[in-house]
């Protein structure tokens, strides 16, 4: 308490201290919510400025993008069905129809307090276990392990937004698919580069790369969303969603109390694993809401459990992310990697010694995130009051913009044209597979992990001499795995039931 | 029925391709990896045919089960026939050009470049949207374009295409030129 106190005292004492926690929050936030650029965005172009800061002051300023960021996506994820960022993708599902039924304010006002909710919680477990956690994470969390926590992500996702559990399955193996185009993870060999047999030989290099989901996210989510409404402009159904600055009350806060717990505890963990992060983290946060919910039917339809869930547990990540980067140097992902640079810019190296050596620079950082939290509560709240407005602009009118976004969201990506034509070609795609019952969420999380479960598989292979006997007698991987098998069965189970009943 | 089969077939058309594609890396064994580079895909597309299998065994029970048959379609007057002939086909021009503009965009952006071409495809798309008063396309097109020019040119320097024609890359160049002036 001491040490967060003297944290916060160092932060506030200083008015260029102050100055850099405000430019973060606000560029962060501002990153976040514009698709085309990221807080990756903006961490790349402040990573050179970092050189003549002092080192806290610069491990602070990325540690705040970092909050401000995974919050800042959340908005376009709601009012355009256009997530800011990849963890914000879950938001999507109920968020945008909160939006098309005049709840956007609602919708808003959870995302935000439970931001908030999830970062702060975050923050605090953070400042008070994060040697301890971080040692047991690593050592706990091997491959098998990250599989089996892959395997069983997937597993409860299969049933969010599909029409029935074959189409989820299927958008889960379609993604898994789409994941598998470019070098295989493990002898670098390239696949589905070469088409030179069905007469397409243009595109072999920009396969061996892979397929982004970036762009796909944009398509499936954006550009769907853009054919979708213009059709119903064009049919004459549209119905234009109502502005409505109502929040959420008291008791609907309460109402949520299980689903935020629940993605606090999942996000963090999610985020203590490097290479998973906040991104598994909201998927898992949701398919975890509908998967305990009393009304599972209702998600995707506009519930307010499904906003809360994933954007409590996308920034209950955030924290968990710092645990093994400042306590065993391991980057969970590319923000923490940058932050891992300006240790070494700085000649310091991150470990269990750093709580010693450099406990200013810890304790700043801490307390610069827990405030952060706190600070995108207060001006989440103003921002919900004002952004909300967008929606009486004519859709019409705000097509072409989203259109264009998405565009050079895509192409900014790597300066690629070819990613503008797979997020046209998934825009299109995405309209009819969702007219058809299949799951976007689905697609997109298999596209997101497909690349680690398959790394995370094969290492475990190696490692147990392929033996499935080993994978699942280890604790954690057998109780993931069993929960994954137990999940798949009782999908299976409800579908027969219900087919039953039907007929 | 008739949907579910052809559904059915279509992944099968899709996974049969696929599978035969794995056999284009299959024979590259990676050393100290028993599975290959195609192990996982092929038990990826496993799924996709269970999936599309479970789809199709739903769609047979189901036509067993006896599901009504469509109800005949009413009679409707020549006249109401034709006009609403005449809208269906407005809309299915309208909805195909929803889905051909941006491609025709995206097409041409290459050699046109980002900057000249935006403004027309803007108004363009409006215009398809049943935007037709000209002061709203012009305003609208402007503000849009004025908008992600000073955010994304001018403020952030995000690279976008210029165009492979000389005379636009220049056109292209000169905007830019334009945009980011004094700044």
């Amino acid at each position: 308490m001491t040490d967060f106190l003297w944290g916060t005292a160092a932060l506030f004492g200083d008015l260029q201290t102050i100055s850099i926690f405000a430019f973060a929050l606000f560029g962060g936030m501002l990153f976040g919510a514009i698709p085309g650029v990221n807080m990756l965005t903006l961490g790349a172009v402040m990573l050179p400025f970092t050189i003549s800061m002092q080192p806290e002051h610069a491990v602070m300023l990325f540690s705040v993008i970092y909050c401000a960021g995974v919050f800042g996506g959340a908005i376009t994820a709601i009012l355009f069905n256009i997530p800011g960022a990849p963890e914000n993708a879950p938001t999507c599902f109920d968020g945008y129809p909160m939006t098309t039924k005049g709840m956007a304010g609602k919708a808003i006002g959870a995302a935000v307090s439970f931001s908030a909710l999830g970062g702060v919680a975050s923050a605090i477990i953070m400042m008070s276990a994060t040697p301890t956690i971080a040692k047991w994470a690593v050592t706990a969390f091997g491959p098998p392990e990250i599989f089996a926590l892959i395997c069983f992500g997937l597993a409860v996702s299969a049933s969010v937004g599909a029409a029935n559990l074959w189409k989820g399955w299927m958008s889960i193996f379609i993604g898994l698919a789409i994941a598998s185009i470019g070098t295989d993870p493990v002898g670098g060999i390239p696949r589905f580069n070469d088409w030179s047999a069905l007469g397409f030989s243009g595109a072999s290099y920009y396969l061996s790369a892979g397929i982004h989901f970036i762009p796909v996210i944009l398509g499936f989510f954006a550009v769907s969303e853009v054919f979708t409404q213009a059709q119903n402009i064009a049919s004459g159904t549209r119905v234009r969603p109502k502005a409505s600055l109502q929040l959420p009350s008291l008791l609907e806060f309460w109402s949520v109390r299980f689903t935020a717990l629940r993605s606090i505890i999942l996000g963090f963990f999610a985020g203590i694993l490097p290479g998973i992060g906040s991104v598994l983290a909201a998927f898992l946060g949701y398919s975890q809401a509908v998967r305990w919910s009393k009304t599972p039917e209702k998600f995707g339809t506009g519930v307010l459990d499904g906003v809360v869930a994933s954007e409590t547990a996308n920034n209950a990540a955030t924290g968990a992310a710092m645990i093994p980067l400042l306590a065993l140097g391991l980057p969970g992902g590319a923000l923490t990697a940058m932050m891992l640079g300006i240790f070494q810019i700085h000649g310091m190296e991150p470990g269990p010694l750093i709580f010693i050596n450099s406990s200013d620079l810890v304790w700043i950082t801490f307390a610069a995130m827990f405030w952060a939290n706190v600070a995108i509560l207060g001006l989440g709240w103003v921002q919900t009051k004002t952004v909300v407005h967008i929606l009486n602009v004519p859709f019409r009118w705000l097509a072409p913009g989203i259109l264009l976004l998405a565009v050079i969201g895509a192409y900014a990506l790597r300066n690629l044209l070819i990613d503008v034509w797979v997020m046209l070609v998934a825009g299109i795609v995405g309209y009819f597979l969702r007219r058809t019952g299949y799951s976007a969420a689905g697609i997109v999380l298999g596209l997101i992990l497909g690349k680690i479960g398959e790394s995370a598989f094969a290492k475990s292979m190696q490692l147990l001499d392929y033996s499935f006997i080993d994978l699942v007698s280890r604790p954690i991987a057998g109780i993931l795995i069993a929960a994954a098998v137990i999940t798949v069965i009782s999908g299976v189970w409800r579908e027969v039931v219900r087919y039953r009943q039907a007929s | 029925m008739r949907g579910r089969i052809f559904e059915f077939s279509f992944w099968a058309v899709v996974t049969i391709i696929l599978w035969w594609q794995t056999s284009l890396f299959a024979d590259e064994t990676i050393a100290e990896y028993a599975f290959g580079a195609d192990g996982w895909v092929k038990i990826v597309l496993l799924g996709i045919m269970l999936g599309a299998s479970g789809q199709l065994l739903i769609g047979v029970l189901a036509a067993r089960g006896g599901k009504p048959a469509s109800t005949p379609a009413p009679k409707i007057h020549p006249k109401t026939y034709i006009a609403k002939l005449l809208h269906f086909n407005s809309t299915r021009l309208q909805t195909a050009l929803i889905f051909i503009a941006p491609l025709i965009y995206l097409f041409l952006m290459q050699r046109l470049g980002f900057f000249f071409l935006t403004p027309f495809f803007i108004i363009a798309y409006l215009w398809i949207l049943e935007v037709r008063k000209w002061h709203y396309l012009l305003l609208v097109a402007a503000a849009v374009y004025g908008v992600v020019l000073l955010i994304f040119t001018r403020i952030f320097y995000v690279a976008l295409p210029v165009g492979s024609w000389e005379i636009f890359y220049n056109i292209n160049t000169s905007i830019i030129t334009l945009v980011r002036l004094g700044a």
